[in-house]
């Protein structure tokens, strides 16, 4: 049964007689209102924040890699940058100039011919030649078809003499 | 609501503060302070949990849920300070929950016209004709020859004692 109006009214003020509680606990609502709509407010401007901060460190890092000078020097020098670091002085090995610096032929070099029909010899290569002999030595080339061998001391060129 | 309009918020009060008040009163078999404070603590739990509902009946049934779970939280917190006190004066309260609640205003209605009916016949004639044939305080004080104000004091000292035997008569029914 639906009460009429006039009960409803009669009721509503009865119920409500003595009860003079309806705007504290109406303010101490909007109180929890107020919180919890600041919060939100709070949460949103955190989230915005953090996707802000996202946002440009992803585009610092984009852009950042682009305009990285390593990579820009990779892309557009045709060359290859070697970084070199300065030797110890103790690695370092010095020349001087000989005192002698004529090295007079003698010319008592003997001179062996050889053809290709005797059969009786095995031609070497540069490397052979200079490993066959065990002192300091230089293979100078004359020309197209002809090398010197030359000896930083001349006793070497003694040892290659024929005994 | 859902986003914090405190206007809805007023609106939400002039519709709905009443009815749970009524409903609380009926809830806690017409225990006063226990109805006030649920009915707090629902207010701030519909301000905690609003979200939006596809009608008014549903809307209700929500706030109904919401009022009971208030009650039975605040039921559980005075048993425990009931049981304190009982540890000291070894006196046991018994405080049992009313279990229909389901038509409270309906509940009310029917104790509200059986307490009508034990009032004196001025009593009964102030409140219908102020209720009933809808006369103002105006015309029933030039009727009574009484101040306006004196009219309104009779009528609250009638309220007053129509609520008390009728939250009298609630708590008897549940304890009963």
């Amino acid at each position: 049964m639906k009460p009429e109006p006039e009960q409803k009214r009669l009721l509503n003020d009865v119920a409500l007689e003595g009860a003079d509680f309806r705007e504290a606990m109406l303010g101490q609502t909007l109180r929890v209102v107020r919180r919890r709509r600041h919060g939100r407010q709070a949460g949103r401007a955190v989230v915005l924040f953090l996707a802000l901060g996202i946002a440009s460190f992803l585009v610092y890092r984009h852009t950042g890699r682009h305009s990285s000078p390593t990579e820009a020097q990779t892309v557009s020098r045709p060359y290859r940058l070697v970084q070199t670091i300065p030797l110890p002085v103790a690695a370092l090995v010095s020349t001087q100039p000989f005192t002698n610096a004529v090295i007079a032929f003698s010319s008592a070099v003997q001179i062996v011919q050889t053809t290709p029909a005797s059969g009786n010899f095995r031609v070497l290569n540069d490397d052979e030649l200079l490993a066959s002999v065990a002192r300091p030595a230089v293979l100078m080339r004359i020309d197209a078809h002809s090398e010197r061998l030359i000896f930083v001391n001349s006793d070497g060129e003694k040892d290659l003499e024929p005994h | 609501m859902t986003e914090g309009n405190e206007m809805a918020y007023h609106i939400f009060f002039e519709a709905y503060f009443n009815r749970l008040w009524r409903y609380l009163l009926v809830a806690a078999a017409g225990n006063e302070d226990a109805a006030r404070e649920s009915l707090q603590a629902t207010l701030i739990r519909v301000a905690r949990h609003i979200k939006p509902f596809r009608d008014e009946t549903v809307f209700w049934s929500w706030l109904t849920v919401l009022a009971r779970s208030a009650y039975k939280d605040e039921t559980r917190k005075r048993r425990r300070y009931f049981s304190f006190l009982d540890r000291f004066t070894m006196h046991v309260t018994v405080v049992l929950e009313n279990p229909a609640v389901a038509d409270a205003d309906e509940k009310l209605l029917a104790m509200l016209s059986s307490q009508m009916a034990l009032l004196p016949p001025d009593e009964q004639k102030l409140i219908e004709e102020k209720y009933f044939a809808h006369r103002s305080v105006r015309e029933l004080a030039e009727e009574l020859q009484i101040t306006e104000k004196a009219v309104e004091s009779r009528l609250s000292r009638i309220r007053s004692k129509l609520k008390a035997a009728a939250l009298a008569k609630l708590n008897d029914e549940t304890r009963a």
